[in-house]
Order: C-alpha cells, then sequence, then structure tokens
C-alpha cells in the first residue's frame, strides 16, 4: 500500500519543490499526481473528491524521505508496508 | 493557555496517563457528516511519551474510526527500519477541547498496554509538559 506512491512522488519531488516554492502537499494516487494544495486538509478534502474514500498519499513536498520516525519502547507494528534496506 | 495538573501515588509506574478522543481527520468527518453518518470517535486512554516522535494509535482505533492510510514513513524498531502506514487522525486533548491536534499517526501492537494511544512529540510540540517526580505529579500546558 502506498509503495508505488512513494515511488512516483521520489521521482517527482525535485520537480514539485521547484515549481512550488512556498511548500504544500502533494496528492498522488498510481501514478497520477493530483496537485499541490498549502495544507494537508485541503490535499486530502480533493484526494477524496476525486477518488472517494480510498488510499492515496498525501506528503509534504519537502519531506525528508530518510527521515526516522523512533519510538523509545520497543513496539510492534501491524501494519508494514515493506522493510527498508540499509 | 490552558493546562490540566494530575497527581498520582502511582505515577512513577503508570507515567503520565490522559484521556484523549481520538476522530477522523477533518476531511472524512465532513463526508460523513454530508452523508448523514455519524462521525466515529473512541475515548482512550493515552500515555504521554517523550521517547516518540510520532504520536501512535492501537489496531482498535484504526478499525473503529475506519481510517485510512494516507502516508507511509520509516519506522525505526528493534528489527530493522520498516516503512509503515501512517494514518490521520484528530486528537482532543483534556486541555484542547473542542480544539481538535490533527496528527498523522503509525498504528502499534499496544493491546497488551493499559493504554490505546501513545501521545508523542508531534503533539508534545505544542506543549509544555512538567513532571514533579518528587510530587507524584505531572502538568500539561497548551
Amino acid at each position: 500500500m502506498l509503495e508505488k506512491e512513494l515511488a512516483v512522488f521520489k521521482t517527482k519531488q525535485a520537480e514539485l519543490r521547484a515549481a512550488n516554492p512556498n511548500g504544500g502537499f502533494v496528492v498522488i494516487k498510481d501514478d497520477e499526481v493530483l496537485g499541490v494544495w498549502l495544507n494537508r486538509t485541503d490535499a486530502i478534502k480533493e484526494g477524496i473528491s476525486k477518488w472517494g474514500n480510498v488510499s492515496f498519499l498525501v506528503k509534504n513536498i519537502n519531506d525528508d524521505l530518510t527521515h526516522v520516525v523512533n519510538f523509545s519502547r520497543n513496539l510492534k507494528f501491524p501494519n508494514v508496508v515493506s522493510h527498508v534496506a540499509k | 493557555m490552558s493546562f490540566l495538573t494530575s497527581r498520582n501515588s502511582g505515577l512513577r509506574q503508570s507515567g503520565p496517563i490522559i484521556q484523549v478522543i481520538v476522530v477522523p481527520p477533518q476531511p472524512i468527518a465532513e463526508q460523513l457528516q454530508k452523508e448523514g453518518k455519524q462521525v466515529p470517535t473512541v475515548k482512550a486512554t493515552a500515555l504521554i511519551d517523550t521517547g516518540a516522535t510520532a504520536t501512535c494509535i492501537n489496531q482498535d482505533i484504526v478499525d473503529a474510526l475506519g481510517l485510512i492510510a494516507f502516508d507511509a514513513q520509516i519506522v525505526g524498531t528493534a528489527g530493522g527500519d520498516v516503512l509503515q502506514s501512517f494514518y490521520d487522525v484528530g486528537i482532543v486533548l483534556p486541555i484542547s477541547q473542542p480544539n481538535i491536534v490533527s496528527v498523522q499517526s503509525p498504528c502499534a501492537d499496544l493491546k497488551n498496554q493499559p493504554y490505546q494511544v501513545l501521545i508523542g512529540r508531534d503533539v508534545l510540540s505544542m506543549c509544555t509538559l512538567f513532571y514533579n517526580g518528587f510530587d507524584n505529579s505531572f502538568t500539561l500546558h497548551m
């Protein structure tokens, strides 16, 4: 889930940042880039309006994709998309 | 600015615990309201966890709210880094009511824990947390 969209985001991120110097949130489903909105709520609204209540990617175009979210406790996460190769 | 202070002789064992309400993200709530459907909410016990980068929710909350992932991020685990689905949710804190704090949360297996939510540093970035171990109390300002 969302792997394909993340791959599209990776290839387009530099282009999206150049085209949107004020930043924003891009909406992607499969190969389709719907657009960029200045806030996340509007981006989700547009995605739902286009595709309905299904999964699609909403990503801050300035996000660092290598950033790791950490937890000091040893949690198990059931909804793994994929394992990240070092 | 609003605040809460909680005093509990078992604070060292339990950690700073608060009651929160978890709601779907605003666009989903608005869509449900347009369709004349009730917006689901979940009352949950939350541990304030300064060791968590992000707020984290239990699978039961994902199921009860019918959440759909709109993001995926890398999460560090004991078994290595994994790309994990992230869910947009609204958290209503006792001190934020009626305002909703919007966050993106991964879902973790918390079923054997006395809490269903970990409040991470994404929410704490909007708060002041004062933990007074001598007094067995903590205060959360927002």
